[in-house]
């Protein structure tokens, strides 16, 4: 028998955390658009889309919510921003990169560690993203757009070594 | 008939396995549920090679109090001998050190029983202690995080 209803692993703006959410199979964006809303810790008002994850592009309201192959609740992300504004430093030096909000911590620090700051995938195993100012490692799952708020549209981060948990 | 009382700990601790946030890694392979056993949870995670790695945590007064985690042999429900634990150098031949607490802890600031004795953690390491906000998810995370890490080198025996 064919399964009734498709699960949705949804971050967003003003949404704590990762929430399941458990929609009819057909809905649309706009039905997860309204599902969003009840999951915001305040009001927000503007114009808000729905992004898959690690896609830069929105997608159309119209559209049948995607789902995995394999039967796997699906990661979306819910927005303002279009896309968010990054800053990475290590040792001084500060890279730039524009991505989507529906992009994990984890793509945003493979593009910091190998392609802006040169280290080889070992070493990139070795470092992580730490919002800027505070000791926060945010985990590799979460969406950057998670932990922005529109209209500031933009993240700092500071690429820091694990340390050695000695006595 | 009597109703069955789930206690507080126990109780928010389902609601953790329940989440999206254990729910995320899981669609992704970084872990599995494998049972509960209050207080006892069993969560296998995966390491980088693919091998599969039982742990069983002591979740007693979760989330207030830490848990404690040690390797686990899934198949016979006993604790994991030491030529199957992870093999490995740096920062995860600290966490798996056989010789601490013989072996019935993870020598890590959210492990309950390491960090007992280990105040200079709190300030050296903040990003590595306990969080009773995110609970068991964040010890596996990190968990993970060494399992997959450039130290880790497969299991000992392999």
């Amino acid at each position: 028998m064919a399964v009734k209803e498709i699960e949705i692993l949804l971050q967003g703006e003003h949404i704590p955390d990762i929430q399941l959410v458990t929609l009819e199979r057909g809905k649309k964006v706009r039905d997860l658009l309204a599902a969003a809303a009840r999951h915001r810790r305040e009001e927000a008002e503007g114009d808000f889309h729905v992004f898959a994850e690690d896609s830069d592009e929105p997608l159309k309201d119209g559209d049948e919510l995607p789902e995995r192959d394999d039967g796997q609740p699906v990661h979306l992300h819910v927005h303002r921003c279009r896309h968010i504004e990054v800053a990475v430093t290590f040792n001084g030096v500060t890279e730039e990169h524009r991505f989507g909000p529906g992009t994990p911590i984890a793509a945003v620090k493979k593009w910091a560690a190998i392609k802006a700051f040169g280290m080889d995938p070992g070493d990139a195993a070795e470092h992580v993203l730490q919002l800027a100012g505070t000791t926060d490692r945010p985990e590799p799952d979460t969406h950057i757009g998670a932990l922005a708020t529109c209209p500031d549209c933009r993240l700092a981060f500071d690429l820091v070594p694990l340390k050695r948990v000695e006595g | 008939m009597a109703t069955e009382v789930i206690p507080p700990d126990e109780r928010t601790l389902r609601l953790h396995l329940e989440s999206g946030r254990f729910r995320s890694a899981a669609a992704q392979g970084w872990w599995r549920f494998v049972g509960l056993d209050w207080p006892h949870l069993t969560v296998a995670i995966t390491a980088r090679d693919g091998a599969e790695y039982g742990f069983r945590f002591d979740c007693a007064d979760y989330p207030h109090t830490a848990v404690s985690g040690r390797l686990w042999d899934l198949e016979s429900g006993a604790p994991l001998p030491v030529n199957r634990w992870p093999g490995g150098g740096g920062r995860l031949a600290l966490a798996f050190n056989p010789g601490w607490k013989k072996g019935t802890s993870i020598y890590l600031p959210c492990d309950r029983q390491a960090i007992e004795g280990h105040e200079n953690w709190r300030h050296e390491h903040p990003a590595l202690l306990w969080d009773p906000a995110k609970g068991i998810c964040k010890y596996l995370g990190i968990l993970h995080e060494l399992l997959n890490s450039k130290d880790y080198g497969g299991r000992r025996a392999a």
